[in-house]
């Protein structure tokens, strides 16, 4: 049974890799079609899989519903030991079913979406990839390995924004948002450093392992080590947390993910919307064991949440892209989540992301399937009046937004309002102030939520008339069953899927919170959050009032008014609307600090290489040639002149020489002559010496 | 008093010494020859001197008159040479005469 | 005493002739002061005796010799020789070497003795003959050919050759 765990996380690599190889093959005989039903096979037959062992899970004693399997030992070094190993208990259970059953029903909808892409192998073989990643990441039983999966959905990420590189403004949204979340991965690898760090300080030596259930278990130790006279729990918890906040695009690392809607429409809702972006909640949920330990990590969290979710969801008054209100609808979402388990209420957080997972991919199939209706249309300006020429599609689209805002009998008002109650109640506990801060916010962001979706709605489909030229009005049509089929399947689980979670107040237990009990019971005692019955169903009505609040300001504005009552009230307020459409200009801000900062800095260094270092270089030339003229100089006139003047010199005697030879035989015979005469006398001399 | 050795050698000693003034001096190829056989008759002088004074045997003569007949030969061949060259340059000064300058 | 007598005078008369030899400028005067010379030298064989070695001076030195630098002298057909231009070799050289030369051998006549008898030493053709033709015939046959070497030679050096 352990092995069907690997098989999970392995066939969607298998299905990668067969895309990635011959996948270009495939298409061309074949279509790209193929290619899509391999990749939605594998990444199905593992959602089966998954729901089989969840089956097993549900069998089995609750204390004990773990399934693990050890494939071998991956890093020893020194005593740090990390082993391949994944593992199925219910909090990963949740998140493997999510991924991969979310995941399969895209892969089915991409099918019909990407049916006239040319690249469709490579797509395919990307998602594939991604899933992959992010099953190693949700299925790891250590720290590391999920740092592996978390590295790898970031990959992915970039692969998929960027999927269409001819575009150069695509491929920059893919570099940003790899470069982003690098930055917040900073963070996370210098947590894990003073995780290891403070791990070997307090257990006495032995091999330090960063599974979880070692982690839990040391976690109690952990308390009283501290670095810079910070406990050691706050310092990672930030820190991971800070990883988070790029992975899960919060305040201030957010800024990649309403550029990463370049991508496809069926990437944009698997990975920003149902998975890639939850891992940052599903990482807190994870460690909860040191969270609980460090209150002011939790308040940080929280705070951060809060205030992204309110200010994410300003941003969705103005913006004209379907696809851009949608993402910073996601970043608004996700702010609750991390408010929830800021505020130990893990499983509230886990339940909202999976509810989440289903109407925001309903909503970003849904706007696929607009744009796919509009030709390739994303102003909304340019829409109106689909309702009636969509239906699906409307109705759909409608359901998920009623979800989103937390109207009564959908999925996301139970989720989001147990949140809200939470948030409230922790304030009593150990966040303070800051707890009733970050509810008052989060219910204003709820207000905010419903009216800007409502908005949404209200432009796109309502209305007299389609706002496009003729030629794409006359296009428009519903979107193959591939798709829709998809959409009301989603639209389904937006509704019902919110039952499994429902509070007690209601009188029954929370089928949700009872599974993931055995996770978090440990933790949430620690930290002692009273429970008030009252407060609950207090805060539900204000939630409540105020989705309806939202909603109907929306239908005041846009649809009583039209789209023409929009236009006046904006220039009404148009210097706000001015800031706020432009994104309160932070991209720009980032822009001019950080990237401008790093190109001066760069241009400072290329003047040092051009100046210093190549003026070394050069002098170091320079020096060089004037050694060699130098030489030149000393061959051309001391080494030359030595052998032309012995070659003078020669030449000098030889002349002088020749003058001896003057041709006249009387001078030869003088010299004979008296050559001999001088022998003679100088034989006559030594004779005389001899015999003397 | 009886004649000696040393005045005849003596005086063909002086007559050497001016037949090489002669040669070393004069610019005349033919005086040149002159000059040449002025020694040769010194040498002859003093071949006789000797055998005559010294020795008592008749070899010097003999070196003597073989000495008169090579003077012979060799005068008609050097002034052959001289007749030649005189016909080709036209001259007989000895300072013309320097191909073998250089 | 005589004879003494007799030898100084024709020795003036040879050295008075070889100066003119040597310094006139005139090639026929030095030509005829050479001639004077030989017979003074013919002479002086005569006093010490060689009566056969004298006559064979005449014959071939005055006779042949002395008329071939007669002929030589006219064919060349200068009479006055020209001064001295641009000698590198100067009469002082000259003169230097050539009274060294002289004083060395005056050094070596006067101060080595040699035995010397004064008995004539008669010369006799007899002996002459005797000693060419049987101590000396090589160097007589060799004689021979010389002559015939340069007689041939000399007459091919200085044919007129015709011009083609």
């Amino acid at each position: 049974m352990e092995n069907l765990l690997i098989l999970i996380v392995v066939l969607p690599l298998i299905g990668s890799i067969i895309n990635g190889t011959l996948g270009y093959f495939i298409q061309k005989r074949y279509s790209g079609k193929v290619n899509g039903i391999i990749a939605t096979s594998s990444i199905s037959i593992s959602f089966l899989i998954a729901f089989y062992l969840f089956l097993q899970l549900l069998s089995m004693d609750i204390d004990s519903r773990r399934i693990t399997i050890n494939l071998y030992n991956w890093i020893f070094a020194g005593n740090l030991s990390v082993d391949l190993e994944f593992v199925l208990d219910p909090l990963s259970a949740v998140m493997v079913l999510v991924v991969s059953g979310v995941g399969s029903l895209i892969h089915l909808y991409s099918i019909g979406y990407m049916h006239s892409d040319k690249s469709q192998w490579r797509y395919f073989s990307y998602l594939n990839l991604f899933a992959f990643a992010m099953l190693v990441l949700v299925m790891a039983d250590n720290l590391i390995l999920m740092f592996v999966g978390w590295e790898g959905v970031g990959l992915c990420s970039y692969l998929l924004i960027g999927f269409w590189y001819q575009d150069l403004d695509k491929a920059t949204a893919g570099m940003k948002a790899f470069i982003v979340n690098r930055v917040g991965d900073f963070g996370f690898l210098l947590g894990l450093f003073f995780l290891i760090n403070g791990i070997s300080s307090v257990n006495g030596g032995e091999a330090v392992s960063l599974s979880f259930s070692y982690l839990k278990e040391i976690s109690y130790s952990l308390v009283s080590v501290q670095f810079y006279s910070i406990a050691l729990p706050t310092i990672i918890g930030i820190l991971f947390f800070i990883g988070a906040t790029g992975k899960s695009a919060q305040i201030p690392l957010y800024v990649w993910l309403p550029d990463a809607m370049a991508g496809p429409t069926p990437v944009s809702a698997l990975i920003h919307a149902a998975t890639m972006v939850t891992a940052g909640v599903y990482m807190i949920a994870r460690l909860n064991f040191i969270y609980v330990h460090s209150p002011v990590a939790l308040t940080v969290v929280v705070v951060v949440g809060a205030t992204t979710a309110l200010y994410a969801a300003t941003m969705g008054f103005a913006q004209t892209d379907i696809k851009k209100v949608l993402a910073y609808s996601t970043i608004s979402q996700l702010g609750f989540m991390f408010a929830a388990v800021g505020s130990a209420a893990f499983s509230s957080g886990i339940f909202h992301l999976m509810t989440h997972a289903f109407f925001k991919a309903c909503l970003f199939l849904g706007a696929g399937s607009v744009i796919h209706a509009m030709s390739g249309e994303q102003d909304i300006r340019k829409m109106g009046a689909l309702k009636g020429k969509i239906p699906v599609t409307y109705y759909t689209f409608l359901i998920a937004s009623l979800a989103i805002a937390g109207i009564p009998g959908f999925s996301g008002f139970f989720s989001k309002d147990e949140i809200l109650y939470r948030s409230f109640m922790s304030a009593s506990s150990y966040t303070g102030t800051w707890g009733y801060i970050a509810f008052t916010l989060l219910l204003i962001a709820a207000l905010c939520t419903a009216f800007y979706m409502f908005r949404l709605v209200f432009i796109t489909f309502y209305g007299s008339e389609v706002r496009s030229d003729k030629k794409v009005v006359e296009h428009i049509h519903e979107s193959p069953l591939s798709m829709t089929s998809v959409l009301v399947l989603l639209a389904f689980l937006s509704i019902a899927g919110g039952y499994i979670g429902l509070p007690e107040i209601f009188g029954v237990h929370s089928l949700f919170d009872g599974f993931l009990k055995p996770i978090f019971e440990d933790s949430e005692s620690i930290l002692s959050i009273p429970h008030s019955h009252t407060t609950e169903w207090l805060i539900m009505f204000l939630s409540v009032i105020a989705a309806a609040i939202g909603i109907y300001a929306a239908y005041l504005i846009y649809y009583r008014g039209g789209y023409e009552g929009a236009k006046t009230i904006r220039t009404k307020i148009s210097r706000i609307h001015y800031v706020v459409e432009n994104k309160y200009f932070v991209d720009e801000i980032y822009n001019i600090l950080i990237v401008d900062s790093v190109k001066v800095v760069s241009y400072l260094f290329s003047l040092f290489d051009k100046y210093v270092i190549d003026g070394i270089v050069n002098l170091a030339a320079k020096i060089t040639v004037l050694f060699a003229d130098l030489d030149g100089l000393i061959d051309k006139y001391v080494v030359d002149g030595l052998v032309n003047l012995v070659a003078q010199g020669i030449k000098y005697i030889g002349e002088r020489l020749r003058s001896l030879q003057t041709g006249r035989i009387q001078d030869y015979v003088y010299i004979m002559v008296s050559g001999g005469f001088l022998g003679l006398i100088l034989i006559r001399i030594l004779n005389f010496l001899i015999s003397k | 008093m009886q004649l000696t050795a040393q005045e005849f050698l003596i005086l063909a000693a002086f007559l050497f010494s001016t037949g090489i003034y002669i040669i070393l001096t004069r610019q005349n190829a033919i005086a040149i020859l002159m000059g040449v056989e002025l020694i040769l008759n010194s040498v002859n002088i003093n071949f006789v001197t000797f055998d005559r004074f010294v020795l008592g045997k008749i070899d010097g003569n003999v070196a003597a008159i073989i000495n008169i007949m090579l003077a012979a030969s060799e005068v008609a061949v050097v002034l052959a040479i001289v007749i030649g060259i005189f016909r080709k340059t036209k001259s007989v000064e000895a300072d013309r005469l320097d191909t073998l300058k250089g | 005493m005589i004879f003494k007598l007799l030898f100084y005078l024709i020795s003036l008369g040879i050295l008075g002739f070889a100066l003119i030899t040597a310094f006139s400028q005139n090639i026929i005067r030095s030509v005829f002061a050479l001639l004077g010379v030989m017979i003074g030298v013919a002479c002086l064989y005569g006093i010490m005796g060689s009566a056969y070695l004298s006559v064979i001076q005449i014959m071939i030195y005055v006779g042949g010799i002395m008329v071939l630098f007669i002929f030589a002298v006219m064919f060349t057909s200068k009479i006055q020789d020209v001064e001295v231009t641009n000698r590198s070799l100067g009469r002082i050289q000259a003169a230097i070497l050539s009274i060294s030369i002289f004083l060395m051998f005056l050094f070596l006549i006067l101060f080595y003795p040699f035995n010397q008898s004064v008995e004539a030493n008669e010369e006799t053709v007899e002996r002459i003959g005797k000693a060419i033709s049987i101590d000396y015939l090589p160097l007589l046959i060799g004689i021979g050919i010389i002559l015939l070497v340069s007689l041939v030679g000399a007459i091919t050096m200085a044919r007129v050759r015709k011009e083609d």
